[in-house]
């Protein structure tokens, strides 16, 4: 199955136990992955973990086009994301070089500070969050059942 | 001082409040702001998901609002919004009313 929209700036295919999407790096493509995971999302978890699950992928889709891809660069993000038991597995890999990951504080900032809680929110509502070691792939476990955040 | 200043705006944001919708939801908060001092309120009953860049554009207006005495409320918050926000410590930044 592929849809998109005029840009085709989403392709989605169904994969054993999920779905792999790949997106040219817009915001509007974003908005349609989380919609097109939603859609598949919906038989497998509760509102409340379903909110979890959305808001990573959306923060991990959002930060591989903003640091690993470019926004409007023409570049794509590519994501896969399965159900396996009672969590979903979100992998999103990004054409960039990766970055220091290890060195990254995981800490929320300040309440004035008006950016920076991207990994903060994914580490929250993820049960498990890693980084190949270049740092351009991410791979994050989310709880389905209600609960989170962790 | 008007009368408008002295009362708070209200602004119904046209779904989530997410990266997509960042600049021209600046631009109504912008607008809201310029027209009073007193605060602001954003509606969010038909908001189901706000994201990292949503969440910088509230802390921006409510920072805006501080300077000059007044206050950011956020009325009609879902359950998983509100959950979001006191993860990050927001709960006691933002007036929130569920």
């Amino acid at each position: 199955m592929c849809s998109g929209g005029q840009k085709q700036t989403l392709l989605v295919e169904e994969i054993p136990g999920g779905l792999r999407l790949k997106l040219l790096c817009s915001l509007e493509a974003v908005d349609k992955a989380v919609q097109a995971v939603e859609g598949f999302f919906g038989n497998h978890a509760e509102t409340s973990a379903r909110f979890g699950a959305l808001l990573v992928l959306r923060e991990a889709l959002m930060n591989a086009l903003r640091h690993g891809c470019g926004l409007g660069s023409g570049l794509s993000v590519e994501a896969r994301i399965t159900v396996e038991g009672k969590q979903a597995v979100i992998v999103v890999t990004d054409p960039g070089p990766g970055f220091d990951w290890r060195n990254r504080s995981l800490s929320l900032p300040d309440s004035n500070c008006t950016s920076g809680r991207g990994l903060c929110i994914m580490r929250r509502y993820a049960s498990s969050m890693s980084y190949n070691d270049t740092g351009n792939t991410l791979t994050l476990q989310v709880d389905l059942e209600e609960g989170t955040p962790q | 001082m008007t009368d408008a200043q002295l009362s708070e705006q209200v602004i119904s944001p046209e779904g989530d409040i997410v990266a997509s919708m960042a600049e021209s939801f600046r631009e109504r908060l912008k607008a809201a702001l310029g027209a009073s001092e007193a605060g602001l309120i954003i509606d969010c009953s038909t908001v189901t998901m706000i994201d990292s860049v949503g969440i910088g554009l509230l802390i921006a207006a409510h920072n805006s609002l501080g300077k000059v005495g007044g206050r950011l409320v956020l009325r009609e918050v879902s359950p998983q919004i509100g959950k979001l926000l006191r993860a990050m410590r927001l709960d006691k930044h933002f007036h929130i009313i569920p």
